[in-house]
């Protein structure tokens, strides 16, 4: 991969953060609050992806699997509890 | 010949990911109701993320490699569950449709 790109990926992906964090904080939404946030996870993963493309170690990789499963279970348990009032019974 | 032309697959790979990824923010950010904007963005990040995961997966070191298919397995696997929740708790909610031509038929939005 070319540094340019490599640079430029990584900048235009934080340019969408940025304008993602300003949604999650203005929106009267909740639902789409939590959807802000769980694809602000989904966009950290393709940091992380862009990032282990130059790693020799791949220990970005680490984090990326790490960060789905937690996106996941915050999503899920601040879904249900917005939608049903409880997370578990 | 290979060595030549990977690192321009790498980068197709990569921005084709990232203009995905553009489209379902760009959804998120502007459909008028909630629902729109889930499938708008559980559709379209994962389909982004897959050639950015691909092209990590041609670039970095073999090692890798395990991880990024689980990395792809589990996001094919968790973000439609996750989408379908939170649908659901758009819905137990009464959150209104805002689309022009929005047909609810439980009657139970409106």
């Amino acid at each position: 991969m070319h540094m340019i790109t490599f640079y430029i990926a990584l900048g235009w992906l934080g340019l969408l953060s940025c304008a993602l964090l300003f949604r999650v904080l203005r929106t009267h939404s909740p639902t789409r609050r939590i959807l802000a946030i769980d694809t602000l996870s989904l966009l950290l993963i393709a940091f992380l992806g862009i990032l282990a493309t130059e790693e020799e170690r791949g220990f970005p990789l680490d984090v990326a699997l790490l960060l789905v499963l937690l996106g996941f279970a915050g999503t899920l348990a601040a879904a249900r509890y917005y939608g049903e009032g409880h997370v578990l019974e | 010949m290979s060595g030549v032309l990977l690192p321009w697959l790498v980068d197709g790979l990569v921005i084709l990911g990232l203009v995905v990824i553009t489209a379902a923010v760009y959804g998120l950010l502007w459909l008028p109701d909630a629902y729109m904007a889930i499938h708008a963005a559980s559709k379209a990040t994962v389909l982004g993320l897959c050639p950015i995961l691909l092209a990590a997966m041609l670039a970095g070191s073999p090692a890798g490699i395990p991880r990024l298919l689980l990395v792809t397995a589990l996001l094919l696997l968790t973000v439609p569950i996750t989408s379908h929740v939170l649908a659901l708790a758009a819905y137990q909610r009464k959150e209104p449709m805002r689309s022009p031509d929005a047909v609810d038929e439980s009657g139970r939005l409106s």
